[in-house]
């Protein structure tokens, strides 16, 4: 134990925490049992760090170092996260969890309904759930039910308001917008959504599939009805007018989309961050003057 | 706490990181260590980044900022630059084969004052390439493109500024310097970087509490690998120095890398 407490020990032991500690080494890809090895680490420290002490500084930043690893091994060990993603007017009672790395260990309960109320383009989001409604922004995250909700991003989804333009006999043209759900008129033609690729591509078989929820390069096939006649008609934001069914003295085009949005947030349960935050502040106060 | 950011704090203990390894390394000449040591060794680190700079491409002639289609090719600076890296090595090798050379042979002595002379000339005229190289990327780069990619330049940079001060000693006379003032500066501008590493790494984590909900982030990893660093450079043991680049290095990765 003498060992352990000279200075070229304590020197050493925090250097190789360090080490261990740092995103950028990445020692946890062939370190085996890299969080067992890091927690051996901090408590060696934290008693070479006691044995060396002879000033009231000393004691301090061993003291704080002690908080500071029994606090993050706690929360790394019976902490949470992980992310939920939800649509305006949805609600749900889980999040899906993140374990070791980042790998999704399944879906945890949250002990409460939550419920996203809105969501603008810059990911503000207004929250509802426990008992209390409380708004997001990607600057501020908020406390509900035990858990700290933040970073949130606006996500497009897959369904979107199109912005349609009807080009009818005579140059006129009439523009309308059409949803997921219902049909529209325009010019003469009762028109409805049939299905949405937000990032059109065509696969092997030429068949239509969407390659993401990013509005990329927006096509639809629309159900076009004038009468007793029907149409299935084509349109892609980068080609307009590109289908031109026979029969149908329409043109109708793509101008834009606006995809509907939803809110990803991630979840956070981090039971002794308060106490880690006084630990560092002890360790800051007894760096001052320690000879650690 | 929030009024003065992480990577603000981490920035200025990298500063006192920097000037007690400038000092420890002047306490260091006065006890009669050879300043071209100095040289070597920052010629060997500028020598390893110009190497990893932009994925290594210096080494066919190239360089750019950026990936992809953000990505903006620089072939003027990249001329420079890879003029500036083959000046480093040779001069490097130069120190390194003095060094290692045995001056006890009037012979060899001879040999090893002309391949100093040589490798201080070439780290010089290597430091004199690097500045315009360097000069070239901060100015004629795109702003969003530096903003985006900012490690290389400002590697760049520190390696400029790095190697300027680690030849300084070299060009003319040695002055006489108190080697127990200077240690001294050492040892308190140590602990200042210590103390704000610390400072920084609990402010990281209240932003992180603040925004993303929780305080292990990757920011907070990073200065609590730069706060360990500094609790290791604290105790007065062997190696004082090398202790002091690398809480230099934990920092500057903090500082940049966010």
């Amino acid at each position: 134990l003498k060992l352990l407490g000279t200075a070229p020990s304590v020197a050493l032991l925090a250097l190789f925490a360090a080490l261990v500690v740092s995103p950028d080494l990445r020692l946890d890809r062939w370190l085996p049992a890299a969080d067992g090895v890091f927690a051996a680490v901090g408590l060696l420290l934290v008693v070479a760090t006691w044995i060396r002490a002879s000033t009231a500084s000393d004691r301090f930043v061993a003291l704080g170092l002690a908080v500071v690893t029994l606090s993050v091994g706690y929360d790394t060990l019976r902490g949470h996260r992980g992310r939920l993603t939800l649509v305006p007017g949805a609600g749900t009672r889980t999040f899906e969890e993140f374990g070791r790395g980042g790998r999704v260990v399944g879906g945890r309960p949250l002990g409460f309904d939550l419920l996203v109320r809105d969501v603008d383009g810059q990911g503000r989001a207004t929250l509802e759930g426990a008992g209390e409604v409380r708004v997001v922004t990607p600057r501020r995250a908020v406390g509900l039910g035990g858990y700290r909700l933040g970073s949130p991003r606006a996500v497009p989804t897959a369904t979107a308001q199109l912005r349609l333009a009807v080009d009818g006999p005579g140059g006129t043209t009439e523009r309308v917008v059409l949803g997921a759900v219902g049909a529209v008129r325009a010019s003469g033609l009762e028109i409805a959504l049939d299905r949405y690729f937000p990032d059109f591509a065509l696969d092997e078989r030429q068949q239509p599939l969407s390659r993401s929820d990013e509005p990329r390069n927006p096509a639809a096939l629309l159900q076009v009805q004038k009468g007793d006649s029907r149409w299935r008609v084509f349109v892609i934001r980068a080609m307009p007018g590109v289908h031109r069914p026979e029969g149908l003295d329409r043109v109708i085009r793509l101008e834009d989309v606006e995809p509907e949005l939803a809110v990803g947030l991630s979840v956070s349960q981090d039971p002794t961050a308060p106490l880690a935050g006084f630990g560092l502040l002890l360790v800051a106060l007894g760096a001052m003057r320690s000879r650690a | 706490v929030s009024v003065v950011p992480s990577s603000v704090l981490a920035g200025l203990a990298a500063s006192c990181a920097a000037f007690a390894l400038l000092a420890g390394a002047r306490a260091g000449l006065a006890r009669g260590i050879d300043r071209h040591v100095f040289a070597a060794g920052a010629g060997a680190f500028a020598v390893a980044v110009l190497f990893a700079l932009d994925g290594g491409r210096l080494l066919r002639w190239d360089y750019g900022i950026g990936a992809g289609s953000g990505r903006h090719e620089m072939p003027d600076a990249a001329l420079v630059l890879a003029l500036g890296l083959l000046a480093a090595l040779g001069g490097t090798l130069a120190l390194a084969a003095d060094r290692l050379g045995t001056p006890d042979t009037p012979a060899a002595g001879a040999s090893g004052s002309l391949a100093r002379t040589l490798g201080r000339r070439s780290l010089l005229a290597a430091w004199g390439l690097l500045v315009p190289g360097t000069g070239l990327v901060l100015l004629r780069s795109p702003k969003e493109a530096l903003l985006a990619a900012p490690r290389g330049p400002v590697a760049l940079a520190m390696t400029v500024i790095g190697l300027g001060l680690a030849l300084w000693p070299t060009v003319g006379e040695p002055r006489p310097i108190e080697a127990g003032t200077t240690e001294a500066q050492a040892a308190v501008a140590t602990r200042l970087a210590a103390v704000l590493a610390t400072t920084a790494l609990l402010t990281a984590g209240v932003e992180g509490w603040m925004s993303g909900g929780t305080y292990l982030t990757i920011s907070s990893l990073r200065l609590s690998a730069a706060s360990l660093a500094g609790l290791s450079a604290l105790p007065e043991t062997g190696l004082p120095n090398a202790r002091r680049a690398l809480l230099l290095v934990s920092l500057l990765a903090a500082a940049i890398g966010g």
